[in-house]
C-alpha cells in the first residue's frame, strides 16, 4: 500500500521506553504546531528557515484504481506530480510572494492548518520520520473555500535544541482538484 | 435569436467592424445556460475532440478511462492491437462498465449483473438458453457501442459524435503541420510521461481557451515568474519578444484554430540551452538542434528547436510547446464552471537528466502548484465573477492588432479566429 508500511517494518521505535517516547511525542507535535502557526501566521520567512537544504517536498498525483492495482495508485518520482521542489523551487515560492504580485495570494488568502493523528513510524540517527493527517482550510476573498484533507510524511531531523524538516510528502484524499490552486503550503 | 441573424455584424455575441478595426464579444456568451446547449449541441457533439495519445496506452490490452466531451469513454487497444474508444456503459442496463482509471486487461465486465465484453467490444456472456432469443445479439445491440467516429494524426486521437463530419484531417487544417512541430521532435516517438493533472476552475471554459494563447497578459498577470527568470542565474537567453512583429506573430490556422509563435527567455529541451543545466547538457541541447536542422533543413529546424508555439485547436485542445509541452483539455461543467484535464510530452527516448529538467519545466510553470496557472486562473475566476454586470456592461474587447497587416503574439487575432469559428458554429453570424 503506501510506503509507511515498509517504514514501519523497519522500525525498532516501539521497542523504546514509553517514556522516551512520550517525550520525543511531545517534541515533535510542539515543533509541528508551531510550524502550522507560522504558515497560518504568514510568517513565511520563519517558516521557510525550518527546511532542510536538502529538503525533498514533493506531491504526487493520485488516481482511481481497482484494488489489484493499488501500486499504480499515486504517480512516481519522475512521473508527473504536483509539487515536486527543492530548497530553490520554495525559495522561488516565496519570493514570488513577496513580490506583491503573485495574483492568487494578493490579497493574501485565510489559513488554518490542522495536524492530527501523529504518529512516529521510525526513528534513525538523528532523523525522526512522522506521519500526520492533515485538515487545511483556505478561505480567500469574499467567499471562496477550499479544504484538502490528506496524509503526510515528514522527515524531521535534529537541529539544535529543535528540528529541521527534511522531506515532506503529500498524499491528498482527492484524485481531481477541487480547488483553483496549491498556492498555499501543505 | 440566432435563427433570425442575416449577416456577419448581426450576431448577438460577436460584433466584428473591420472598418473601425474593432471586435467585441457578448458578456453573456460566458453566463448563458442556454448558450452552453447550444455550444454542446454545435460545437462538442459535431468537432473533432481529443481522446488521448497513443503513448498512453502502449501495450495490446493497455485501457484508460476519461470524460470527454460530457461522455465517459473508454480508450483502448484490443488483443490485436487495433485502437477503440467505447462509450462507457453497458448495453444492458446502463451500469459504467470501467471505474478505474486504466488498466490492461482481455475485456471488460459489467459488475451489476454481469454482463462482459471483449476488448474489441463485442459481447462474451453465455447466458442460459431460452432466456434471450438465439439471434439476440445479431444487429450488436449487446455490444459495447463505438463512437461513431475515431481518427489519428501523428499519436494524436481524436473522436466525433457525428458521423457525417468532415474527415480528421481536413478539420486540423494548418493545425496539423503544428501538430508536427511537436511529433518530429524525437526519431522514436513521443509519449505522455505518467500521470495527469486534472482540476476545476469555476470560470467557462473559453476563458482558459482565450488565455491558453493570449501573449498579452504574460507580462502582467505573470510578472512575478519573468521576475524570477530575470533573477535567477543562468535562467534567462534573451528577453521575451512577444511584440516584436519581425519575430513573433499571432496566426488564424483555419477551422477556428490558432496559435502564437514567440521567441522567449526559457530553456526548451529542445533544443534551446541555458546555463543553469549545466555544460554536459549544454551539449547534448546543441547536438539535438543541429540533428532538426539535418533532418529538417535549417529554417524548420531553428524553428522548432528555438521559438514557443501555443496553439489552441477548436474547440478545445491545447497544445503549448514552450519550456515543456504542455497537453490539455478541458470542458464546461457549468457555465461558469470547467474541469481541466493536463499532460506533458516528452521524446521516449530523453536521456534522464534531460527529462528531469523537463518536468521541472513543466511543474515550475504550470498546473494548479505551478508559478503561473494560479495566477491564470485567478483572473479568469475574477472575469467570470465580474460578468454579473453584464447587463450595463456587456462587452469583452478583442480588438487588440486588428489594423496590423501581420499580428505579433501580443495581439488577439488568433482569439478572432476562435470567435469567429464559434459563432459560425452556434448559428449566428452567418446567412440562413
Ligand atoms: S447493467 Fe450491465 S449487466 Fe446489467
Ligand atoms: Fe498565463
Amino acid at each position: 500500500m503506501e510506503q509507511t508500511v515498509e517504514a514501519a517494518k523497519a522500525d525498532s521505535w516501539p521497542a523504546t521506553p514509553i517514556p522516551e517516547r512520550m517525550a520525543l511525542q511531545y517534541e515533535v507535535e510542539q515543533f509541528l504546531y508551531a510550524e502550522a502557526a507560522l504558515l497560518d501566521g504568514r510568517k513565511f520567512r520563519d517558516w521557510y528557515a525550518l527546511l532542510a537544504s536538502d529538503i525533498h517536498y514533493w506531491m504526487p498525483i493520485r488516481r482511481t484504481v481497482t484494488s489489484d492495482n493499488l501500486d499504480m495508485e499515486f504517480t512516481q518520482p519522475g512521473d508527473m506530480a504536483y509539487f515536486d521542489d527543492d530548497l530553490t523551487i520554495l525559495d522561488m515560492r516565496l519570493k514570488k510572494q513577496e513580490a506583491g504580485s503573485s495574483w492568487a495570494e494578493e490579497p493574501p488568502s485565510r489559513s488554518r492548518h490542522f495536524v492530527g493523528n501523529v504518529r512516529i513510524l521510525k526513528v534513525a540517527g538523528d532523523e525522526v520520520t512522522v506521519e500526520v493527517a492533515f485538515y487545511i482550510y483556505r478561505s480567500r476573498l469574499n467567499s471562496d473555500v477550499d479544504t484538502w484533507v490528506g496524509r503526510r510524511e515528514d522527515v524531521l531531523r535534529r537541529h539544535g535544541d529543535s528540528f529541521q524538516i527534511a522531506r515532506r510528502h503529500i498524499f491528498l484524499d482527492q484524485t481531481v482538484i477541487q480547488s483553483a490552486n496549491f498556492s498555499t503550503f501543505f | 435569436m440566432a435563427g433570425q441573424a442575416v449577416g456577419r455584424g448581426a450576431s448577438p455575441w460577436v460584433r466584428e467592424d473591420g472598418a473601425q478595426h474593432t471586435f467585441r464579444v457578448a458578456r453573456d456568451a460566458f453566463t448563458q445556460d442556454s448558450i452552453l446547449s447550444l455550444e454542446r449541441e454545435n460545437i462538442f457533439d459535431r468537432c473533432w475532440i481529443y481522446v488521448g495519445h497513443e503513448s498512453e496506452i502502449p501495450e495490446r490490452n493497455d485501457y484508460l478511462t476519461r470524460q470527454v466531451a460530457g461522455r465517459e469513454l473508454i480508450f483502448n487497444r484490443d488483443r490485436g492491437g487495433a485502437v477503440h474508444a467505447f462509450l462507457n456503459i453497458c448495453p444492458h442496463r446502463g451500469a459504467m462498465v470501467a471505474r478505474e482509471k486504466k488498466g490492461n486487461a482481455l475485456g471488460f465486465q459489467c459488475f451489476y449483473h454481469g454482463w462482459a465484453f471483449n476488448n474489441n467490444g463485442r459481447f462474451a456472456t453465455q447466458i442460459a438458453e431460452g432466456n434471450y432469443p438465439p439471434d439476440f445479439n445479431a444487429q450488436g445491440c449487446a455490444n459495447l457501442t463505438e463512437v461513431p467516429r475515431l481518427e489519428s494524426h501523428r499519436g494524436f486521437w481524436f473522436v466525433n459524435f457525428d458521423r457525417n463530419a468532415c474527415g480528421l484531417i481536413e478539420y486540423l487544417a494548418d493545425a496539423a503541420a503544428i501538430i508536427d512541430l511537436v511529433a518530429d521532435q524525437s526519431e522514436v516517438g513521443m509519449e505522455i510521461v505518467g500521470g495527469t493533472q486534472e482540476y476545476g476552475v469555476q470560470a467557462n471554459w473559453k476563458l482558459l481557451l482565450e488565455n491558453s494563447f493570449d501573449g498579452y497578459h504574460a507580462i502582467t498577470t505573470h510578472a512575478t515568474y519573468f521576475d524570477y527568470l530575470a533573477n535567477t542565474a543562468g535562467s534567462m537567453t534573451q528577453p521575451l519578444l512577444l511584440g516584436d512583429n519581425n519575430r513573433s506573430r499571432g496566426v488564424d490556422l483555419g477551422n477556428g484554430h490558432g496559435m502564437v509563435e514567440y521567441p522567449a527567455p526559457w530553456g526548451r529541451p529542445v533544443a534551446q540551452w541555458i546555463k543553469a543545466w549545466g555544460e554536459d547538457a549544454k551539449a547534448e541541447v546543441e547536438a539535438k538542434e543541429r540533428r532538426l536542422v539535418e533532418l529538417f533543413g535549417p529554417e524548420r529546424g531553428h524553428r522548432m528547436a528555438r521559438l514557443n508555439r501555443n496553439m489552441v485547436i477548436f474547440p478545445n485542445l491545447v497544445i503549448n510547446d514552450i519550456m515543456a509541452i504542455t497537453v490539455r483539455t478541458f470542458y464546461p461543467t457549468t457555465p461558469g464552471q470547467l474541469a481541466v484535464n493536463a499532460w506533458t510530452l516528452a521524446p521516449k527516448n530523453e536521456a534522464a537528466e534531460m527529462r528531469r529538467w523537463r518536468l521541472y519545466n513543466f511543474l515550475e510553470f504550470l498546473g494548479p502548484g505551478g508559478f503561473a496557472t494560479p495566477d491564470d486562473v485567478e483572473a479568469l475566476e475574477s472575469c467570470q465573477r465580474a460578468y454579473c454586470n453584464s447587463r450595463e456592461a456587456g462587452w469583452n474587447d478583442i480588438s487588440k492588432g486588428m489594423m496590423k497587416s501581420s499580428p505579433a503574439a501580443d495581439d488577439e487575432a488568433q482569439m478572432r479566429s476562435f470567435w469567429r469559428e464559434w459563432d459560425r458554429r452556434l448559428g449566428a453570424g452567418v446567412a440562413p
